[in-house]
């Protein structure tokens, strides 16, 4: 199955900072303060740098096999069964990230705002926004991501400006205090969040000039790894990295302390709203990628059918993997790492060298100016 | 102050195999709206990777249902001993 | 006895202006189609001729036949029917009668067969527009919209004289669209008037109004205007080709059209501009677009219709760029304050009041203390009492609805105030709310906005501004999902389109814009439908 929509480079951009930023800014600084400390701002850095070694890579083998995307590649390179097999794990990684997203995002939402909702209701509601989004197609999805993406990064911006008063640059020092473990470790870490834009992989096919998939990489990378640092460096700097540590959400946390005079204050909800838009299009992306996927791998003409049953998949994974948030963080710290860094890197690796070795190249198709 | 509303709260009546019965009430939905179209057009391939589909989120239900570990947990207590080793 | 008695019939027998021996009482009641009206060709007698016509239009009080007869010598009878009411007498009297009667004697023709031959040369008679039909559906379509037949017995052809003359609206300013500074005309019910209005302001021979008709029965003229040399091939032709696809009986109003036409049926947001205003359509055929003028219609429809065109005002281009810039950006404040105060409001004092500042706080918790409702049941109910007065204010006459306008801004808020149905922030809330609808330039977009509002306040009641922003999410994704003609409706914005960025929510100098070369609105058309592509639609010249 060919995905007939057509996205620009500009949505490619903004769809791959949404990801990046909404999946990240959320759910990691409390966890990566917790772990490496001050230097924290340190392994986002490292991160970036990975990242973009793992970028070219995606981006060689995207134009290596012209029109395709990793699920199909995959095939190609290792045959119609092993190809399968590896293939078939990027749309569940995929899925399962959309869980877990959705998972993360609604526990926050319910202990800090909806509290006698059940998290039943907002995760269904989400869910039945992201199949709508989904079946509307990855065009809209790129639309809706290109106006709201300038949006999230002003309000990172406003929210990083408006905290630098109360930041005590005493507070980041002293560096590597522990040595480099710390932030070493974290590197993979951080990597296996910001490295959930190997969905570019399914982009690049979509795009009106596949070549710009590097570049397109590149400047959301960047972009969202500066925030991120940003962010981390903001919440050290307030609240000190072992306050900054324990807490659910320093951003959050952040956003709550901008105020102007005693008019404006306590706007933390519209940052959070304005983080929680960005997420549900993250999770829209992510399951439009595992429904191209398995149409792909299955042979199926439209992934349209597909959605809603994806959807209910998700939403059940949501609500029965954890039983409580305690049990998202221990999944989020100690376990998704591996599995992230499994599909983002080891896999792209074996088909980068299989094709390598192999010598295949996909048909070069009429690519678009 | 706590004002919300508990609106959702009083239409909910908390039960031990709720999410099992919105799955099916969800399958059935869900067939109904596309399953019987693939029917009539004879998209037996989709139909079948859409039976799947169903059939796991039914099967997800049910284990949990049953009280029984879902795949994200089963990875989750697989992986969690080396990520404790290394982030301390 | 018998003779008087026969008299007596005779006489009745005999009316003004018909031959003899013709019964006009015993007329069919049969009803024609139009296949079976192109099948019924004239003859070559005109007795025939008229029964049959007046077996066609049976009883109509407003068909008027009258016989005259052609020359002196070999005299050929003839007949001139009109449909009274839709002709201007004047041109009948001195245009068709006269030449045929009068002077075709003092120019020296005698014999019928003389005058007949001047008649079909085009000489005789005096009128403009002249044709010629060979059957009763050319004849009859004709004279149901105001042109005048000629039969003459011997001819099996019928000469079809132009002589409208029916009353109509003359050219007053707009009242939907108003301006301060800008021309004041505004179009009328006529479509050949409102062709005048826009060739007018558009003198170029590039400027085509291509004439069609519309609906079995009304069978409503209706023209497609577009400028040749600028507009997309491909888009006038899809627009014929929805247009053909209509099978209507009647088209009384340009929305009946545009129901059939656009893009998403399913859709409440308009996907075509209506204006009254014909400097607006001739903007809008500068920037590439096509306009479909119905008869009987006092608005032009626009398309490509893209939501950016519809926060458009006339005005915006005959002020300064720099207070057309603010207007501009104050409309779309209006927009939000109109589709997201109402919700906000309700998001904050029932899930969020904490964002509201200490002493606002207690003054809102105040004021509502005494509300036995809860904040959505509070807006849901001023907001639907609103648009009770509003939909009233529109239909009351003139010099009772100001009264209305007074009672219900006065009396029902001051009174719901007092009667602790509502606070005094709702009553502020829902004004602000209605005044920021009437600042959108298109009524089909406010009634949009009207419509969307109270889902929207509904979800951010059950779930705060997380519904809110869910609301938003689905709004944003539907309409990103929408096209007009195959151009993305949020264009310029989404697919982000640099050029275009000049004349959206800001408007720069006509210095600043590049208006040589219409790639404004028409540069970004995708698929229109499944068997084009948009690489059809290329100008020629384009690379």
């Amino acid at each position: 199955m060919k995905e007939k929509c057509i996205i620009s480079t500009n949505q490619f951009v903004w769809m791959l900072f949404s990801i990046i930023t909404s999946f990240t800014a959320l759910q990691i600084p409390g966890l990566l303060i917790s772990h490496a400390g001050r230097d924290s701002w340190m392994s986002v850095i490292g991160a970036w740098f990975i990242d973009l070694l793992l970028a070219m890579v995606y981006a060689y083998m995207g134009l290596r096999f012209p029109g395709q995307n990793m699920v199909q590649y995959s095939m190609t390179i290792l045959g119609k069964y092993v190809g399968r097999i590896v293939g078939i794990m990027f749309p569940l990684f995929f899925l399962m990230t959309a869980s877990l997203l959705m998972r993360s995002l609604s526990a926050l939402l319910v202990n800090l705002f909806l509290p006698r909702t059940p998290m039943v209701v907002v995760l269904g509601l989400g869910y039945v926004l992201i199949a709508y989004g989904v079946s509307k197609g990855i065009e809209v999805i790129a639309r809706t991501c290109e106006a709201l993406g300038p949006i999230y990064l002003i309000s990172m911006i406003i929210l990083l400006f408006m905290g630098i008063p109360e930041v005590k640059l005493h507070r980041l020092k002293p560096l590597l205090v522990e040595g480099v473990y710390p932030f070493l470790t974290g590197i993979p870490f951080i990597l296996s969040f910001i490295g959930i834009c190997i969905i570019m992989g399914m982009y690049i096919p979509i795009c009106n000039r596949p070549k710009n998939g590097f570049l397109a990489k590149f400047i959301a990378v960047s972009i969202g790894a500066t925030t991120i640092a940003g962010s981390l460096c903001l919440a050290i700097g307030t609240f000190g990295s072992e306050q900054a540590g324990n807490m659910l959400n320093p951003s959050f946390q952040l956003a709550r302390s901008v105020h102007i005079g005693t008019v404006i204050e306590r706007v933390e909800i519209l940052w959070l709203m304005i983080s929680i838009g960005a997420g549900a299009m993250t999770c829209a992306n992510l399951i439009w990628a595992f429904n191209l996927g398995i149409a792909q791998i299955t042979g199926l003409s439209t992934y349209k059918p597909l959605i809603w049953p994806s959807v209910l998949i998700a939403f059940i994974l949501s609500v029965t993997c954890f039983d409580s948030n305690i049990d998202v963080f221990n999944f989020t710290f100690y376990s998704y790492m591996f599995i992230a860094l499994f599909v983002q890197s080891g896999l792209e690796m074996l088909l980068f060298i299989s094709a390598l070795i192999s010598g295949k190249r996909g048909k070069k198709t009429q690519l678009l100016s | 102050m706590v004002t919300e509303y508990p609106i959702v709260l009083s239409l909910w009546k908390k039960g031990e195999n709720d999410l099992l019965i919105i799955t099916i009430f969800a399958v059935i939905l869900i067939f109904c709206a596309y399953g019987l179209h693939m029917i009539k057009n004879k998209l037996w391939r989709e139909l079948s990777v859409f039976g799947f589909l169903i059939g796991i989120s039914l099967f997800l239900a049910i284990v949990n249902a049953l009280d029984m570990k879902g795949p994200i947990a089963l990875m989750d207590d697989f992986l969690s001993p080396y990520g404790k080793a290394i982030f301390k | 006895m018998i003779k008087y008695i026969k008299k007596f019939i005779d006489s009745h027998d005999k009316i003004d202006g018909l031959l003899p021996k013709e019964n006009i009482k015993q007329y069919s009641t049969k009803s024609f189609k139009d296949a079976e009206l192109i099948k019924m060709k004239i003859s070559c007698s005109l007795i025939e001729n008229i029964k049959k016509t007046r077996e066609i239009m049976g009883n109509n009080t407003d068909l008027i036949i009258r016989t005259i007869t052609l020359g002196r010598s070999d005299v050929r009878d003839a007949a001139i029917i009109y449909i009274d009411n839709l002709i201007d007498t004047h041109h009948i009297d001195d245009n068709i009668v006269r030449p045929l009667v009068l002077d075709a004697y003092t120019s020296g023709l005698e014999s019928g067969s003389k005058i007949i031959k001047q008649i079909q040369a085009g000489n005789l008679i005096t009128r403009g527009e002249t044709k010629r039909g060979e059957d009763f559906n050319d004849l009859l379509s004709r004279l149901l919209i105001g042109e005048v037949g000629l039969l003459i017995d011997g001819i099996d052809e019928v000469y079809i004289i132009s002589a409208k003359g029916y009353d109509y609206r003359r050219v007053t300013e707009s009242d939907v669209e108003p301006v301060v500074r800008g021309s004041r005309e505004a179009f009328v019910e006529v479509l050949s008037v409102n062709i005048g209005l826009i060739r007018r302001r558009l003198h170029s021979p590039n400027l085509m109004f291509e004439g069609s008709e519309i609906g079995t029965v009304s069978k409503t003229k209706l023209c497609i205007a577009y400028m040749k040399d600028i507009c997309k091939e491909g888009l006038v032709d899809e627009v014929r080709l929805r247009l053909n696809r209509i099978h209507i009986d009647g088209v009384l109003e340009g929305n009946y059209i545009e129901e059939y036409i656009q893009d998403n049926p399913y859709s409440i947001f308009p996907q075509a501009r209506n204006t009254e205003r014909p400097d607006v359509v001739a903007a809008a055929l500068l920037e590439g677009r096509v306009a479909i003028i119905v008869e009987n219609t006092p608005m032009a429809l626009i398309v490509p219709g893209e939501f950016f065109s519809l926060m458009q005002s006339a005005e915006d281009y005959y002020n300064g760029y720099i207070y057309s810039s603010l207007i501009r950006l104050l409309r779309y404040l209006a927009l939000f304050v109109s589709l997201f105060l109402p919700s906000f409001y309700v998001a904050i004092t029932t899930f969020h009041q904490e964002m509201v500042p200490t002493d606002f706080l207690i003054s809102i918790v105040s004021s509502r203390s005494d509300i036995p409702f809860p904040a959505f049941i509070e807006a849901f109910m001023m907001e639907i009492t609103f648009e009770i007065l509003h939909e009233a204010g529109i239909r009351l006459p003139r010099p009772v609805g100001q009264a209305v306008s007074i009672v219900g801004a006065l009396v029902i808020g001051q009174s719901a105030i007092q009667a602790h149905i509502a606070s005094p922030l709702m009553v502020i809330v829902v004004a602000l709310t209605g005044i920021s609808t009437f600042c959108l330039p298109q009524f089909s977009a406010a009634l949009t906005v009207r419509i969307i509002r109270f889902p929207l306040m509904l979800i951010s009641a059950t779930f705060g501004l997380f519904g809110l922003m869910i609301g938003i999410l689905f709004l944003l994704l539907h309409v990103f999902s929408l096209k007009s003609f195959g151009k993305p409706y949020m264009d310029p914005i989404a697919p982000l389109m640099t050029k275009s960025l000049k004349d959206t929510v800001l408007r720069f100098p006509w210095w600043g814009l590049d208006r040589n070369h219409a790639d404004n609105s028409t540069s970004n058309l995708e698929n229109m439908n499944s068997s084009k592509t948009w690489h059809l639609f290329k100008k020629k010249g384009d690379s």
